[in-house]
């Protein structure tokens, strides 16, 4: 972590460094520090039950450590999730104080409204939490009763149909179009070539959803979570596994009618 | 939760809702933010699988917000909210909260802008969560 000091407004403020992976936030210790991000991505989690859970994927724009504000008495508190830099990250850190201070002087309804959208971001986060912990245990429950579900296989088609895709929880706007060479109902291929997309926030366990049509005009959407990445032939292009996490009724019929043999 | 009293002077209407009444329709366009005078409404939301419920939102709470800090920027109804008893709502004045939020300094709008993508970012989370 680097850190230099510039001048903002009337703000003194400094802005860090984080290399991909450090930790900028750590649940549970005390910290009065508010981050807004300049440069990079930021993955907020927490962790129940010796589960990590992800709450959110932030890119440039957002702020990070905001929940003090919630604390009317005392600004150090401790910090209810982490925030981990996915890539290479630059942050502002934000003076705390003054920033209070300047919240508290908003007029009266605007503040009314940013607490209460503070008070429903801690809600959700919980029932995300709360989602998490129930689908961990329900797969724990299904593997001890079929053991080898997980070791099942789909047929799988070849094909080349170009796709699109975007996150699902990502703040990043950024598209990927690649081509989708091989699917089966369980999930896909896909190739792509980064420099195409150079900000699409692709990593492992991310979660995308993907329409395509197939070879007979009919239109498929599905959600899915990135589970591998390889190098391809050449050094520009990238072959994605894809799992699929839903498929609608409609382009589960469409797709099953395509991969019958 | 009672209403705070400054908030009476911003409101400039109010409505009233039968249970089951859409109050706010996911998709749809509208700046109006609304405060629940009384009764009880559900955030819900369309997935895959149909529309589902987020949670439940009570008197003297604030919904319809988003919209408003991106007005201008053609940005729809992320949720819907559906009345789950009768509901009385008080619509707040749109063009003095934008007033006011002119006040405010960059930095706060900045805060502000970042908390309304973090909901609608944990929204879509609980809502794919609530699927799978």
């Amino acid at each position: 972590m680097n850190s230099n000091e510039t001048k903002d407004d009337d703000l003194a403020v400094v802005r860090l460094k984080y290399k991909k992976g450090d930790l900028i936030i750590k649940e549970g210790d005390y910290g009065v520090s508010i981050y807004k991000i300049i440069e990079g991505s930021v993955i907020i989690f927490t962790e129940a039950n010796d589960a990590v859970i992800p709450l959110a994927t932030i890119g440039p724009g957002a702020v990070i450590g905001e929940t003090i504000f919630l604390n009317d008495k005392n600004m150090m508190e401790r910090r209810s999730s982490s925030a981990r830099a996915l890539d290479d990250t630059l942050v502002e850190v934000w003076h705390p104080k003054l920033l209070k201070m300047e919240y508290e002087q908003m007029p009266p309804v605007i503040r009314y409204l940013a607490d209460q959208t503070l008070t429903h971001i801690g809600r959700m986060n919980k029932i995300v939490v709360k989602l998490t912990d129930q689908k961990i245990k329900r797969r724990g429950h299904q593997r001890e009763a079929d053991p080898w579900a997980t070791k099942r296989r789909y047929y799988r088609k070849r094909v080349n149909l170009p796709f699109l895709c975007t996150p699902l929880y990502s703040s990043s706007k950024s598209t990927l179009k690649g081509l989708i060479r091989d699917i089966s109902l369980g999930g896909a291929g896909l190739e792509i070539r980064p420099v195409l997309s150079p900000v699409f926030p692709y990593r492992v366990g991310e979660e995308f959803l993907i329409s395509t049509t197939l070879p007979n005009n009919r239109n498929i959407e599905f959600s899915c979570r990135l589970v591998s990445i390889k190098e391809g032939k050449f050094h520009d292009i990238r072959i994605l596994g894809v799992s699929f996490i839903e498929l609608s009724e409609h382009s589960a019929k469409n797709l099953g009618f395509f991969l019958m043999p | 939760m009672s209403i705070e009293k400054y908030l009476y002077p911003y409101i400039t209407q109010e409505e009233e809702y039968e249970k089951g009444e859409a109050i706010i329709k996911e998709g749809s366009r509208g700046d109006w933010v609304y405060i629940i005078l009384e009764g009880l409404v559900k955030i819900k939301k369309m997935s895959l699988k149909g529309q589902i419920t987020i949670a439940p939102l009570t008197e003297g709470e604030i919904f319809g917000e988003a919209t408003l800090w991106q007005a201008g920027q053609g940005v729809t109804r992320n949720v819907s909210i559906v009345a789950e008893t009768r509901t009385r709502v008080g619509l707040l004045d749109t063009a003095l909260l934008l007033k006011e939020y002119e006040s405010i300094s960059p930095r706060l709008k900045s805060l502000i802008s970042s908390l309304i993508q973090r909901l609608t970012i944990t929204t879509q989370k609980a809502v794919r969560l609530a699927t799978e």
